[in-house]
């Protein structure tokens, strides 16, 4: 065998390893596997164009092969950099993940916490600590941030004195989104919204719920102002931190290219602004200057959507996105705004 | 331009294993926390390369290079593997 077959073989060698390796890695990754399998699929469309034509060039001069081929090149490459753009942001926006270590605790401390199960979502209820167990009272529902689960955060409230004032007079309720924590289904802009409903009912279905306040960060703004502006839904007050106008702020705020059809390259369009005119409860929007996810701009926005008459703007300074229920400024308003 | 099938295999295959090649590294270096595993690819092809290549200076392999190929594409895929449960 010659030196340059040998090079050859062991290069082809090379790529084959490569492929299979890091195919097998990527497809071991859940979060990964619908791309990679997305990519797959592609490339098989690919394969099969390439093939049609050769067929159909048979034949035919260079000068009509070469460009033919360079263009499908192109557009096979364009092709796979919108399957990855559109699944990067799918893995950027949702962070499903159950944390055993804290339902493990929360579990163990059932005068604090009871767990919540129904329609196939799962998550939290913190009972008010001031009143009559079977006493009517307020209830706030949580809508969370993207990396947030059930357990985790209501373990943090309860472990937090700052944050007692979300459940010394009225239930704090946190439901997983759907992959979320113990919840099942898949998560998805659409199933946010249904999501919504499903936690909502959840709420009203325990006797001792009077009323219902909506508090939202972050990802939760969205389902949130949602569920306040359908007409079945009796939200008393709504209180969003960090808001967007739009999921395409999100991704704009990483990188501006997510306009006119480079839009529909984003998982997460949550067309927030379409659902503000039909809010009629009170809104009070907490949001920093310094939110480097979310940009201040994009919480105005929604602001300049909703009813004027009753919606109350506060603007925190030098706060970040993951440091907003640990800054002061914040919990005072808070506090006013949820009544605690 | 040739008109066996084969060739005409080989040219659609390598225009659709390129692309599906790049994009498995872009991938990886899109998701990956770090730089050494974002370079995992890289180690694989290499680690493939020098087997194959050595492996051809031996007498029996020499004429059996599909072997070594065959042997390579298995330790990769077991070293993904393994990569995987450390990771």
């Amino acid at each position: 065998m010659t030196f340059g077959k040998r090079l050859k073989l062991s290069l082809l060698a090379g790529c084959l390893c490569t492929l299979l390796g890091s195919g097998l890695l990527l497809f071991l990754i859940p979060s990964i596997r619908t791309t990679a399998l997305a990519i797959l699929i592609t490339c098989a469309v690919v394969f099969g164009l390439a093939l049609l034509l050769v067929f159909l060039l048979e034949g035919k001069s260079s000068k009509i092969r070469v460009p033919v081929f360079t263009a499908l090149v192109v557009v096979a490459v364009l092709a796979v950099s919108c399957v990855i753009i559109y699944n990067f942001g799918n893995s950027m926006v949702y962070h499903p993940a159950f944390d055993e270590e804290a339902y493990e605790e929360l579990t163990e401390m059932k005068s604090s916490a009871v767990e919540l199960s129904a329609d196939g979502l799962s998550g939290w209820r913190i009972p008010a600590a001031s009143v009559v167990d079977d006493k009517p009272r307020s209830v706030i529902l949580y809508f969370g941030g993207n990396g947030e689960n059930s357990a985790r955060k209501v373990l943090n409230i309860l472990n937090n004195d700052e944050l007692s004032f979300l459940y010394d007079r009225c239930d704090f309720i946190f439901i997983d989104y759907p992959s979320y924590g113990l919840s099942e289904g898949t998560v998805s802009e659409s199933a946010l919204r249904d999501y919504a409903l499903r936690a909502y009912d959840i709420a009203v279905s325990l006797d001792t719920t009077a009323s219902v306040t909506v508090f939202s960060y972050s990802l939760g703004n969205g389902p949130a102002v949602y569920l306040a502006s359908r007409e079945e839904a009796d939200i008393s007050n709504l209180v969003l931190l960090a808001p967007y106008n739009s999921g395409l702020d999100l991704f704009n705020n990483y990188v501006d290219i997510f306009h006119g059809p480079f839009a529909l390259l984003a998982s997460y369009r949550m067309p927030v602004y379409s659902y503000a005119s039909d809010v009629t409860c009170p809104v009070t929007i907490i949001a920093s200057a310094d939110d480097e996810i979310i940009p201040i701009e994009s919480s105005r926005a929604l602001f300049s959507e909703l009813s004027q008459s009753n919606c109350n703007f506060i603007t925190v300074e030098g706060v970040l996105h993951n440091d907003f229920m640990s800054d002061e400024q914040t919990l005072n308003s808070l506090r006013t705004a949820i009544g605690g | 331009m040739r008109t066996d099938l084969r060739y005409k295999l080989t040219l659609a295959a390598i225009i659709a294993v390129s692309i599906l090649l790049l994009s498995f590294l872009s991938l990886f270096l899109m998701f990956s926390s770090t730089l050494l595993i974002g370079l995992i690819p890289v180690f694989i092809f290499l680690g493939a390369f020098i087997l194959t290549f050595i492996l051809g200076f031996v007498p029996f392999m020499k004429d059996h290079m599909w072997l070594s190929i065959s042997a390579a594409a298995l330790l990769s895929l077991l070293a993904a593997y393994i990569i995987h449960l450390l990771i």
